[in-house]
């Protein structure tokens, strides 16, 4: 009996003590953001800035949410479950969840989310989100009223009915739940925009509530008293607005704690001089590309494609144009596959099996030579009377392209003799060539440079880039790419939701397009956060930003 | 003097017109359209979806229909919603409108209060060498790009003096609320005061070269010598009777000073990050967001003749020898 008692006697001391040390973290305090741009649209179906979404994602909470590991775990939902090898997820919603102007958040608010984006008069950007939703189509032109892909089972049970069973549903689900009293209070189906109109005043059931909004000066939020879930420290968050000029004074002089995404190595140097800031780098996730026309000019050709890989000397940019002077550091890798590095998709066979066109001149030259594009009377490479000539489609003051065009005139132009035409164009221009009006300007180019961000361990991220459905104005499949198998894998792979098992496709798909150089990753930089030394715990990735990082983080002044 | 107003109102309608025509045509012959800027890159928008999105903004129909349907509801008031920030264009404006004019109206103070008379000095003691120095300076500020001397005095004045450098509030202080209302003037006094230091210097050199140029033509006036001749003091020459005379062209002055009160300086508010209609304008251009760039420019445009309007009104009341016809 005295045993028992000394011996729970002391269960309760250890929980004390356990208690004890969780509080000694427990600081609040607050946290200044350096933020370049802010549009005050804080609407989770609306927004467009990425500055914006971060307070979105303070605010709203989603059913699942990503950990640091890239596992979905539990945020509104307690629990969820997979049905008809998963076109069916059913979620069950913790029971005890509030918005902060303290109304229950039940699954009516889910499934008014989803009615929101499939409405027909929506006119916002996260369509997608609800586009495989069964009945999505007739919904969204008039033709029923009724919608059927979210479907509620009583007060705390949501159950998702998707076209396909596809591994992606999942993070379809994802999306912030809005309170339908709030902003569904002037709603009808065919009227969005008493929805559209609520901007600065966001009510969620997530972490934050946004206290203060000062157009274009600061977001400033606290602490929700209503959240239930745990973590989240610091009390006070501002988005402070900064310039990229004079952001890194901000951080040195203390204005602001945190400036998250900085590349610029002298910036990152001035940081590393005061010894009170400390650094997050990571790899990006996502790169710099050329794109080639596969379907139009002598970029059709693989092997001129090939050869152009093999006389692209990508280790000798990388090295110089992200070289760090003072500390020696190359901060930006090489990648031979289109995925997200942190993919998992990914791993050292894999990479072992990719060809890494080593810079050879004398090889490219031969596969020309080989493929029947010879120098001919005008000086340049011809093929049956076609010139061998590349519209390389610019953009003017571009650092980076300022950097690679006099490395292709010299390696491309003067030594392989292909003929270049620099176009520079004005980015929307150039977009509008190469995706909003690409059917009508297929013969104006036939390599472009652009950079894109991979929000995803997914390698299907990159479907609508390879797949041959997505080749047309408006469309992602840029390169104009077709491969009969590349899609036949595309559409497998996305079924399986062993990623163990989809494993080998993705695979497959990236040693084709390796083989094949629709377009080649140029770089992948290293991007830094930079914050002051009073944040502790604050642990970020590509894929892990900030907001994220801020559940485990905490104030020590 | 009624007559002449309403005649001059009327001939302004035409001349609006014209102008919103114009900047119509300008913005759609600009690469890039509305829709695709809001989306971005890597939204996963099908172009069905674009397309409903278009029409749902109105943005399916032909130029001149747009054209015509914008300028409908702007006669009523109503000059569309931003696309970006899903907000009225009027709301949107009046949000910034007010932070430009505070700004803008201490330096056009400071910088007239300063620069009549400077300008008077110089040209009573024309090439001494207090002219010689306010010439320099006046050549200089007038050469000196705006963002360039902005940076400068941030990295030379304000980063060693430990000014704000930028914004126009301390967030954490506007943030947790001010105690008092001093509190806050202070704080926006102090975050103004690089701004309006370089917007005052700028406007400053154009400003002094003016007035001294006005007030030496006078001088030269036979009025002027007669008025000498007569005995009277140098004082009251030069103030009584010179500057007087002198103030015709700086009316003219004031008047096109009137629209830049409200329209600032997109550079300025974007190196100082001040929450202006400056700022908001860039980025509207940058996104495309077409109805907030029409609503905006017009209503520059409007502004612009109205000072005009001003400016010729205070001719006729100055200057006798205007008449309004």
């Amino acid at each position: 009996m005295q045993k028992k008692f000394i011996s729970l006697l002391l269960v309760a001391f250890l929980l004390v003590g356990l208690l004890a040390a969780c509080g000694s973290g427990d600081k609040g305090g607050t946290l200044v953001v350096g933020v370049t741009e802010m549009s005050g649209n804080f609407n989770p179906a609306y927004y467009s800035s990425a500055y914006d979404g971060h307070v979105v994602d303070l605010v709203f909470q989603s059913l699942i949410k990503k950990d640091k590991d890239d596992n979905w775990v539990p945020d509104a939902a307690k629990d969820w479950e997979l049905q008809e090898n998963g076109k069916t997820i059913v979620f069950e919603l913790k029971e005890d969840l509030v918005f902060s102007d303290g109304e229950p958040l039940t699954a009516e608010d889910v499934k008014f989310t989803y009615m929101l984006l499939s409405d027909p008069s929506y006119t916002g950007r996260y369509g997608s989100v609800a586009q495989d939703l069964v009945g999505y189509d007739e919904y969204v032109n008039g033709e029923t009223d009724e919608f059927k892909g979210v479907e509620t089972d009583g007060d705390y049970k949501v159950i998702f009915h998707f076209k396909e069973a596809l591994r992606v549903n999942l993070k379809n689900c994802a999306f912030a739940i809005m309170p339908k009293h709030y902003y569904g209070a002037d709603f009808e189906p065919g009227n969005t925009e008493p929805v559209a109109a609520i901007t600065t005043t966001p009510v969620g059931s997530g972490p934050y509530v946004l206290d203060k909004y000062e157009e274009q000066q600061f977001a400033s939020l606290k602490k929700n008293p209503k959240y239930k879930g745990e973590g989240y420290k610091v009390e006070n968050i501002v988005c402070k607005f900064v310039t990229q000029t004079t952001d890194i004074t901000e951080l040195t002089s203390k204005g602001i704690d945190l400036l998250p995404g900085v590349i610029e190595p002298e910036k990152i140097n001035q940081a590393r001089d005061t010894g009170f800031i400390k650094e997050n780098s990571y790899a990006r996730s996502g790169y710099g590309y050329i794109n080639f026309n596969t379907e139009y000019g002598p970029t059709a050709d693989v092997k001129v494609r090939q050869a152009l890989y093999y006389s692209f000397n990508l280790n000798e940019f990388v090295e110089s144009y992200y070289k760090d002077e003072k500390s020696g550091d190359i901060l930006a890798n090489v990648q031979y596959h289109p995925y997200s590095q942190l993919s998992w998709a990914v791993d050292d066979d894999f990479l072992g099996k990719l060809n890494k066109y080593e810079f050879d001149l004398e090889k490219a030259a031969s596969i020309l030579d080989e493929a029947g594009w010879t120098v001919g009377s005008s000086g340049y490479r011809e093929k049956d009377g076609q010139v061998l000539e590349l519209n390389i489609a610019a953009m003017p003051d571009h650092d980076i392209l300022a950097t690679l065009i006099p490395m292709w005139q010299r390696d491309w132009e003067e030594n392989l003799k292909i003929k270049l035409n620099v176009a520079y164009l004005e980015f929307n221009t150039m977009l509008d060539y190469v995706i909003y009006d690409s059917d009508n300007n297929v013969d104006k180019w036939s390599v472009f440079f652009l950079a894109t961000s991979i929000p995803t361990t997914d390698p299907h991220e990159l479907y609508p880039e390879f797949h041959s459905k997505e080749i047309g104005s408006g469309k992602d499949n840029t390169a104009r790419y077709r491969n009969d198998r590349v899609d036949q894998l595309f559409d497998e792979g996305k079924a399986i939701f062993d990623i163990e098992k989809a494993k080998p496709l993705y695979q497959e798909i990236a040693l084709i397009l390796n083989e094949e150089v629709p377009k080649i990753p140029v770089y992948a930089n290293t991007y830094f956060d930079l914050y002051n030394e009073k944040l502790k715990n604050f642990e970020t990735n590509s894929l892990f930003d900030w907001v994220a990082a801020l559940e485990e983080a905490y104030i020590e002044e | 003097m009624l007559r002449f107003l309403a005649r001059r109102f009327l001939s302004l309608i035409p001349v609006i017109l014209v102008i919103t025509i114009i900047l119509f045509i300008l913005l759609q012959l600009m690469p890039g359209d509305p829709v695709n800027a809001y989306l971005g890159q890597g939204s996963k928008v099908t172009p069905e979806q674009q397309e409903r999105i278009r029409a749902e903004l109105g943005l399916d129909k032909g130029p001149v229909t747009q054209y015509i349907n914008w300028l409908g509801r702007t006669l009523k008031g109503d000059f569309g919603s931003s696309i970006q920030f899903r907000k009225p264009v009027n709301e949107l404006i009046g949000d910034y409108i007010w932070n430009t004019f505070l700004l803008n109206i201490v330096s056009f103070i400071l910088a007239f209060a300063i620069a009549i008379p400077v300008g008077i000095k110089s040209a009573v003691k024309k090439y001494g060498k207090f002219d010689n120095f306010w010439t320099v300076f006046s050549l200089v500020g007038v050469g000196m790009p705006s963002f360039f001397f902005a940076l400068l005095v941030i990295f030379f004045i304000a980063i060693p003096f430990g000014l704000p450098i930028n914004s126009m509030r301390d967030p954490l202080k506007a943030a947790l609320g001010y105690s008092n209302i001093f509190e806050e003037i202070f704080d926006v006094a102090q975050h103004m005061l690089l701004p309006t230091l370089v917007l005052t210097i700028l406007s400053l050199a154009g400003l002094i070269r003016y007035v001294r140029n006005s007030v030496i033509d006078v001088i030269n006036q036979d009025y002027i010598r007669t008025a000498r001749s007569k005995g009277l003091s140098e004082k009251v020459v030069i103030y009584r009777h010179a500057f007087r005379n002198a103030l015709i062209p700086i009316v003219t002055l004031l008047g096109m000073y009137i629209p830049s009160l409200f329209g600032g300086s997109i550079l300025l508010e974007t190196v100082f990050v001040w929450p202006g209609i400056g700022n908001i304008l860039y980025s509207s251009v940058m996104n495309r967001d077409i109805w907030v760039v029409m609503g905006a420019n017009t209503f520059y445009a409007v502004l612009m003749i109205l000072g005009n309007l001003f400016a010729d009104i205070s001719y006729a009341i100055v200057d006798p020898r205007v008449k309004l016809q």
